[in-house]
């Protein structure tokens, strides 16, 4: 019933979803959407985040409260996350639910009453912000706590299906390993409401992100990987299982290791998929996961010094034959402008590498479309 | 991997960019633009009305945490603050984020505008601050040691290194000597390092119409 129900929600939503390209390439329009978008505040971000973010920023930096929190809000005004879709040309936004120690938090409840706003209604029922819910690690391990906040992680998925369609986890930043074992109870509830889950993966620069391979390489969750692989043990889809998608972010940027891990995953198991977004640093780690001294990193040979490691990453994609398992995203919002920067640079990196129209349009909307609303029940 | 990255080094790389553009004839309109004309001219405030030098020394601004710098409040529209201390032609834009500077009041201003290159009279004023050279009225003073400052304020702040965020809405920044540089003013926000315990979800889908 469940599934049946959940199919005629996506044919609804694929019917709906508003078609107000603003991005026209080469004559071409294009739908965008981006989903990997951070909300917060500048009160629950940790002082190592506040102290990164001011160093960082050379003038402003003293208004810093006041600039997180108009660009981190969707509503705030003409800065806002909605703002900066406009600026960029971005037609839908998942906001997404976090519980960080690096980075702050921005709870479901928070994450549900921005999606509950009725700015985010054009009326007609269309949703300009969807959302992604998470999970609250720290202290999991007390007698109750888990089967407590796995509940409630259900209760979004359960009541507000139309709003909240994934599960988000950062395991850099909320300090657990891909194959930690005590967490992974909470794949039960993405593959119980099938939903798919967004994780981290890859470097992150922020003070007190894990920085072992283990909390950022996606070769270390393929255990849980083959567990909801949908597949039976002669690789034909089972019937039985219920399988779960999962997106990792940034494609294990930063470690050229990393990224291959990704991408090999993604042939070997069809339940692997990927957002495209933070690909405009430079590399960290080299093939064989050694550290690049930082005085090489500028000059490395797969770093371009205008998009980063987008063209080396959208190439290894296209040979590898994975351009339907990658959804553009930005990672966003971080400051104004941001997002149409990220979108341009994602656009340039398409063109250099040959993409074609087609393939540009599962990028930057359909194929997130397809794993969000839909294709998940397919695997 | 959520606000931070580089490219908060590309934002102020912009910004440098809009600086440079500024003083170049051959500027771009379209991509950075100066000011407002057309905005100027609609708030019935003329470069006459600036403050001179002399009321400037004469009147010590107040500055108030979470409020703002004299007349200056934050919340206001560039309208407002055009009818308020008179217009300047020291306005810089790029992806409608706009500084704001009054040099003969040491003042620098934070604006959101709607126009991704222009600043409106809608413009949204965000944050002011207090530059060196300027007449404030505050408990602490520009070139202060940050001991003495810290000494003069009756509340602890976020001490990032080079900038002391307070959440009653100020902030103090510090030269390479350690003293005070700039004050700056903005809403005040609540520390919140915590996460409150998980809620489960208090609505439900509204039945199909």
């Amino acid at each position: 019933m469940r599934t049946l129900y959940t199919a005629i929600f996506a044919t609804l939503l694929l019917s709906f979803f508003p078609l107000n390209a603003a991005v026209t390439i080469d004559g071409e329009e294009y739908e965008v959407i981006d989903p990997h978008l951070h909300v917060g505040e500048f009160g629950a971000m940790p002082l190592g985040g506040k102290q990164f973010l001011s160093n960082f920023i050379f003038l402003g930096a003293a208004y810093l409260p006041a600039l997180i929190n108009d660009v981190s809000q969707p509503y705030g005004e003409n800065i806002g996350i909605a703002g900066n879709m406009d600026i960029a040309g971005i037609d839908t936004g998942f906001l997404l639910g976090v519980y960080t120690r690096t980075v702050g938090y921005a709870t479901n409840s928070q994450l549900e009453t921005l999606l509950t706003d009725d700015r985010n209604d054009d009326g007609n029922g269309n949703k300009r912000f969807y959302g992604l819910a998470s999970i609250n690690f720290e202290g999991y391990d007390a007698p109750g706590v888990a089967d407590t906040r796995l509940a409630a992680l259900a209760t979004y998925f359960d009541q507000r299906p139309d709003l909240f369609v994934g599960l988000k986890l950062a395991h850099a930043h909320m300090g657990f390993a891909f194959n930690e074992v005590l967490y992974q109870n909470v794949y039960e509830v993405a593959a119980e409401y099938q939903v798919p889950v967004l994780l981290h993966s890859g470097f992150s620069p922020f003070p007190g992100s894990e920085d072992t391979p283990e909390y950022y390489d996606p070769i270390y969750m393929e255990d849980v990987i083959a567990r909801y692989d949908g597949l039976d043990e002669q690789g034909q889809p089972d019937a039985n299982e219920r399988p779960v998608t999962f997106v990792f972010a940034h494609v294990g940027q930063g470690d050229k290791q990393a990224i291959k891990h990704s991408l090999e995953l993604a042939q070997k198991y069809p339940n692997v998929y990927f957002d495209l977004s933070a690909l405009k640093r430079p590399f960290l780690r080299d093939i064989n996961g050694v550290d690049i001294p930082e005085e090489d990193q500028q000059t490395d040979e797969d770093y371009d010094k205008d998009l980063g490691q987008i063209p080396y990453v959208l190439t290894l994609i296209k040979d590898m034959g994975l351009i339907d398992r990658v959804m553009f995203a930005t990672d966003g919002p971080q400051y104004a402008g941001m997002l149409k920067s990220y979108l341009d640079a994602m656009i340039k990196g398409m063109q250099q590498v040959g993409y074609t129209t087609e393939e540009m349009h599962s990028v930057l909307a359909e194929k997130a479309k397809e794993v969000f609303f839909g294709a998940t029940k397919k695997n | 991997m959520f606000f931070r990255s580089i490219s908060l080094l590309a934002f102020a790389t912009l910004f440098c960019f809009a600086c440079a553009e500024k003083n170049d004839s051959t500027t771009d309109a379209d991509q950075v633009t100066d000011t407002d004309e057309t905005s100027d001219q609609a708030t019935d405030v003329t470069n006459d009305e600036l403050l001179s030098d002399n009321d400037i020394v004469s009147e010590p601004l107040a500055i108030t945490p979470g409020e703002g710098i004299g007349a200056v409040k934050v919340g206001m529209t560039y309208a407002e603050v055009k009818a308020a201390i008179g217009t300047t032609e020291d306005v810089m834009i790029y992806n409608r984020l706009a500084i704001v500077t009054y040099p003969e009041l040491a003042l620098e201003m934070l604006f959101t505008s709607p126009e991704d290159f222009t600043l409106v009279d809608s413009g949204r004023l965000i944050a002011v601050g207090a530059k060196t050279d300027g007449q404030f009225d505050f408990a602490v003073t520009h070139g202060m040691t940050k001991e003495a400052a810290l000494a003069a304020i009756d509340e602890s702040g976020e001490d990032v290194g080079k900038r002391i965020y307070f959440p009653s809405g100020f902030s103090l920044e510090f030269d390479d000597a350690e003293l005070v540089s700039l004050i700056g003013v903005f809403k005040p926000y609540v520390p919140k390092l915590e996460p409150p315990e998980m809620e489960p979800c208090a609505s439900t889908k509204p039945a199909l119409r």
